[in-house]
């Protein structure tokens, strides 16, 4: 973990280097058919950049998140199972961004999904775990599908693409770069429908992994599993793969003006989308679960309009302030036992550090300066702004996601008034809280140092320039003028703006009641009932999954199964049968060679040479 | 100084045949003990397997080669009786692996049995007699490499002499090897009748001009009867499974780890260059009209061949109900497999039954040196005794495992990448050739079903309770006892690289299978 800190730091020294490593696994020559130069598996590293941007990410939350799950795990039982299954998501999350090709990519994408499966079921006699479990699994399930529909186009698309190497892509085992030629050059990129359907295919696995509309609704679920994993999960391992994956996919692959358009308009609507779920919410782990989906939106939203390094620089900075809520989210629920956030209150008397820690997180998330959500961010804002002008189509988008900014400060500041505020726990039979042991602050205390200072890595000019990368195929970011400065203003004034309401409404252990016009009431069950997804997506799983399922298990019983039964019976007879053959009598096996002769000779003088004369004479 | 100009190419075939001749001295003069007379066969099979691997030119060991760089793949003037080729030292290194890894298990067996030295020795000719077979280029000169190869064979079988199974085995052996050999020096001597030669550089040449009578396909047809033997082709394998099963497993496991390849090999020298070049096709068949060539008729017939082997291999492995005769009913599938690369007669397609030929040593070679040393143990010969075992000898039993799935041709095994590469060859090949690769994958799956039911009865199901030496039946959950003693370090060494090697080559192919591609490529291009 510390090695894999030390390979993003060097690489971040010296940016624009390339370390990439590979070994061919199989090699098959060259066949008609779609690769007629041949092709080519391999497995193989890269460093570049991105991956080194995402390799301090998955080391250092993965590091913190460890740490962490020392103390606040140590009750459970079941810790092997833990460690194992949680070293293994990290392994294959680092062994994910630093894949040099897209099989490889894939096959570390399936290890993610697994391990998040096993985490999130961790408690698996909870029913609700095993069923959030299920859910995340299956959900991102609809999303590898499509991925891998998605591989598969391209490389019967690009098969014979160059310029990496000769023979084309596939004959060099499909992988991203090598030396000199970072991307798949723009010239052999073309706009064709099946282009833009392996696009739609690959915005699909991000979305499923990302939790983007219309495929979120696993993630707020997900929260069955321990704190630690959720922190690990929104932050640098599952939801990270499909952000990365659309950067990658973006600087290398390309994608079709009707795909960036689609992943603007997905990344920006779900922005506010999910941020008006979170408005509502009475759980404090869920409130900070729909926020990561917003902040999703945002990375997904710069990557469509072309920005993906500024996407992955919002990955870096949330990371950090969204592990840092998590872990202090979990230090509350270790310290009480509750995730309701209306049975808190006043817990920053008791839990000086955790508050503070809450607090600081919440100023990233809301994007006031100089905390690192706000770099980052605001980076997003200015730089689709910038492209409206080529690109109408996004404003609605644009404004969507601007408006998200007051919905983020108000409903994340509303979770700490809530929890921190006032005199005195609202539920009087929770237990005296206290601030959580020092295994468990020094990763707050990192994460929060990160949080406040992450984004102002920007002033140092060598990770400056590292988001510069890519500028050859991505918009360039925009240099800060006047426009951005008042862009800025306003979306700090927003912010503050949902701070002040958030404080009016909950502060100082005010509970505020919604007025009881039908209107406000059913506005506010529809966001609570998470506008009905679930519901509708369980419809569609009962009536139309459940009964294609039955046809298929029909078919699969009694169509395929009495095929294989069938086939089972006839060889076990023909076996029976011809077993007899084997008499153990020398001279009837020498019967058999003399039969076998004129087997032989019936073939080669009479069938054979008919058959090659009726084909033609292959 | 380069060791090649001292003693020649010759030095591989030149220390077997040295090893072979001490151990027969050492015999006369009384030293017997299982671990001498072995020691030297490993050694002697060891030096010329590296012998053989620096010549196919692998870096570390260039020092070593003793063949002159240029005379490898060099077209051959005139009508040479050898000729040096890179897929030949594929073979050659295959055939040596076989004999290293039988000898180095055989070192476990009791130090006082009877024999040794004549296993020994009789294991080094036999190897001899492979490898010789694997540079040969003249029909005569092959057919007597393999008549060498074989009647060392017969007596390995046989050299239990007390075991009345072994007799038995090693006589049947015998009776349909001989008529197998007249077969095809028959058909050997019908080609002379038709070509003039008998050299199969010297046939390439003419093969062309002389055209397609009668006389050629009876030739070939003999041949093809003839060298079905040695490579347990249906429906000339019916051999196959008595000697397999009662010969004593170590010679099982040569058998079918090296011996049977040779016939493989043979049809390929053989078979290669009319399939490749005998495209004219002057008079037409007997039975039919128009004009048929040569080579298509062929592949027909092989390709015939090869699907009957497979299934029929496959088919009557399903109700096996001992061990070794299940692994030898296998072991016929297998040689299945392999003549599609023949059938199909590409460069990618000999990559693939060559790379199939190699997993074969490991896995099926191996599982018969596994079956020697359980069975050493006191376990039964039904595959029933082997219940429980996984769970009773873990580390045996993964390794025997890895086999199996390895046989099965499950991923990141090198059984996976040989079916793998030898099918796609298939399809790439077009024409009825896809039918071949599916007659393989649909054979493949039908041969799972006995691997892991072997599996299943290895690590799911309970131990049998054993008969206690006072006559008392220990309860059902009290498995068996084994002996304390393992396998003996020589047959686990031999066991433990066999595994490496399947996995190995399962997880990174390229290392073997890039060499058997350039060779296969190599061969192609030569055309003899």
């Amino acid at each position: 973990m510390v090695f894999g800190v030390l390979i993003g730091a060097a690489e971040m020294l010296s940016p624009g280097s390339y370390t990439n490593v590979e070994y061919t696994w199989l090699h098959l020559a060259p066949a008609p058919g779609p690769f007629p130069n041949g092709l080519s598996l391999v497995a193989g590293t890269l460093v570049d950049p991105i991956s080194a941007l995402m390799l301090l990410v998955v080391t250092i939350v993965g590091f913190a998140v460890m740490l962490y799950s020392i103390e606040y795990m140590h009750h459970d039982s079941g810790l092997p199972r833990y460690y194992s299954e949680l070293s293994l998501f990290l392994a294959a999350m680092s062994g994910l961004v630093i894949s040099d090709n897209l099989l490889e990519f894939f096959i570390f994408w399936e290890l993610v999904g697994v391990c998040s499966y096993f985490l999130i079921g961790f408690y698996y006699d909870k029913p609700s775990a095993a069923s959030a479990a299920k859910e995340a699994f299956i959900v991102t399930r609809v999303g590898d599908v499509m991925f891998l529909l998605g591989i598969f186009i391209y490389f019967y698309h690009y098969a014979l693409a160059g310029p990496i190497g000769s023979g084309g892509w596939a004959a060099n085992g499909f992988v991203f770069t090598r030396g000199s030629q970072p991307f798949l050059a723009s010239s052999v990129r073309g706009s064709s429908t099946l282009l833009t359907v392996a696009g739609i295919m690959i915005l699909g696995g991000a979305a499923g992994k990302s939790a983007q509309f219309p495929l979120h609704v696993w993630l707020p679920d997900a929260m069955e599993g321990p704190t630690t994993v959720s922190a690990l999960i929104h932050a640098a391992t599952m939801v990270a793969a499909g952000v990365y994956l659309l950067a990658v996919a973006s600087l290398f692959l390309g994608f079709t003006s009707f795909d960036l358009l689609l992943i603007v308009a997905i990344g920006g609507f779900t922005a506010f989308f999910a941020a008006t779920m979170a408005v509502v919410h009475p759980d404090i782990k869920r409130v900070i679960a729909y926020s990561t989906i917003s902040q999703l939106g945002y990375m997904v939203l710069a990557i469509g309009a072309g920005f993906a390094m500024l996407g992955l620089f919002h990955l870096f900075t949330h990371a950090f302030f969204k592990a840092l809520l998590f872990l202090a989210a979990g230090s509350v629920i270790h310290a009480i036992g509750t995730q309701d956030l209306f049975k808190m209150g006043g817990l920053r008397k008791t839990m000086r550090l955790t508050a503070a820690a809450f607090a600081i997180g919440g100023l990233a998330l809301a994007g006031i300066p100089p905390f690192a959500g706000f770099w980052s961010k605001d980076d997003i804002l200015a730089a689709v702004y910038s492209d409206l002008g080529s690109h109408p189509a996004y404003w609605p988008f644009f404004l969507l996601a601007y408006a998200a900014v007051f919905l983020t400060a108000y409903y994340i500041f509303r979770a700490w008034f809530l929890a921190f505020s006032g005199e005195k726990p609202r539920d009087p039979t929770l237990p005296e809280a206290h601030e959580a042991p020092w295994v468990m602050r020094i990763p707050m205390i990192i994460l929060s140092a990160l949080a406040v200072g992450g984004g102002l890595l920007i002033f140092w000019p060598s990770f400056d320039s590292l988001l510069l990368y890519g500028n050859g195929v991505g918009g360039i970011p925009p240099v800060y003028g006047s426009t951005e400065i008042v862009l800025s203003s306003v979306s700090v004034l927003l912010a503050g703006g949902g701070i002040l309401l958030a404080w009016r409404l909950w502060g100082n252990g005010r509970v505020f009641v919604l007025a009881e016009t039908a209107a406000a009431q059913s506005l506010r069950r529809l966001l609570l009932n998470r506008y009905y997804f679930k519901v509708g997506y369980d419809w569609i799983g009962l009536n139309g999954v459940y009964t294609v399922a039955r046809a298929a298990d029909f078919f699969d019983r009694y169509v395929i199964d009495g095929t294989v039964h069938g086939f089972e019976r006839t060889f076990a007879l023909l076996s029976d049968r011809l077993r007899r053959i084997q008499s153990g009598f020398v001279s009837d096996y020498a019967s058999y060679v003399v039969a076998g002769l004129i087997l032989v000779f019936v073939l080669l003088l009479l069938i054979a040479p008919y058959l090659v004369s009726a084909w033609g004479g292959i | 100084m380069d060791i090649g100009s001292f003693a020649g190419p010759f030095l591989p075939e030149i220390f077997l045949l040295a090893g072979a001749l001490l151990v027969f001295l050492l015999d006369v003069l009384n030293v017997r003990r299982n671990e001498v007379v072995g020691a030297i066969a490993v050694v002697t099979t060891a030096l010329a397997l590296l012998f053989v691997v620096a010549d196919l030119g692998f870096a570390p060991f260039a020092g070593l080669a003793t063949i002159p760089a240029g005379a490898i793949d060099a077209t051959p003037s005139g009508a040479p009786l050898y000729t040096f080729t890179s897929l030949g030292l594929v073979f050659q290194g295959v055939f040596l692996a076989a004999a290293f890894l039988v000898s180095l298990a055989s070192l476990s067996r009791p130090s006082e049995e009877r024999g040794a030295p004549i296993f020994y020795g009789l294991l080094l000719i036999a190897t001899l007699g492979m490898v010789l077979v694997a540079i040969a280029s003249d029909l005569i000169f092959l057919l007597l490499a393999i008549e060498v190869s074989s009647i060392a064979t017969y007596l390995l079988v046989a050299y239990t002499r007390r075991d009345s199974r072994s007799l038995e085995a090693a006589m049947k052996f015998y009776i349909i090897g001989a008529l197998s050999t007249v077969l095809s020096f028959f058909g050997a001597s019908l080609l002379y009748g038709a070509y003039g030669t008998t050299n199969l550089v010297a046939i390439a040449h003419v093969a062309g001009t002389v055209g397609y009578p009668v006389l050629v396909l009876l030739g070939y047809g003999f041949l093809i009867a003839g060298l079905a033997f040695k490579a347990t082709l249906v429906p000339f394998h019916a051999w196959a499974v008595d000697v397999y099963d009662g010969a004593p497993t170590d010679v099982s496991s040569f058998l079918a780890g090296g011996s049977k390849k040779v016939g493989i090999f043979a049809f390929f020298l053989v078979f290669l260059a009319p399939i490749l070049y005998v495209r004219t096709a002057p008079s037409g068949g007997p039975f039919t009209t128009g004009t048929v060539a040569l080579g298509p008729v062929l592949q027909l017939t092989l390709s015939v061949v090869a699907v009957l082997t497979m299934t029929v291999g496959n088919v009557l492995a399903l109700l096996q109900k001992e061990m070794k005769r299940m692994l030898a009913y296998s072991s016929i599938s297998q040689a299945g497999y392999m003549m599609i690369g023949i059938a199909v007669g590409t460069a990618p397609a000999l990559a693939g039954a060559t790379l199939q030929v190699f997993a074969h040593v490991f896995m099926k070679g191996g599982a018969f040196l596994v079956v020697a040393g359980v069975s050493a143990l006191g376990v039964g010969p039904l595959i029933e005794d082997w219940r429980g075992l996984g769970t009773r000898k873990p580390v045996l039993g993964v390794a025997f495992g890895l086999m199996l799935l390895s046989l099965a041709g499950v991923p990141l095994t090198v059984g996976f990448v040989s079916k793998f590469v030898l099918f796609s060859a298939a399809v790439d090949a077009r024409g009825y050739f896809v039918w071949l690769a599916v007659a393989g994958l649909l054979n493949s799956a039908l041969s799972v079903f006995y691997y892991a039911r072997v599996l299943k009865i290895m690590f799911f199901d309970a131990p049998i309770p054993r008969a206690q030496p006072t006559g008392a039946v220990v309860g059902g959950s009290e498995p068996a006892r084994l002996p304390a003693g393992g396998l003996g370090y020589g047959r686990a060494m031999a066991i433990g690289i066999a595994v490496a090697v399947i996995v190995a080559a399962g997880i990174y192919p390229q290392l073997v299978l890039g060499p058997i591609q350039n060779a296969a490529q190599h061969f192609v291009n030569l055309g003899i």
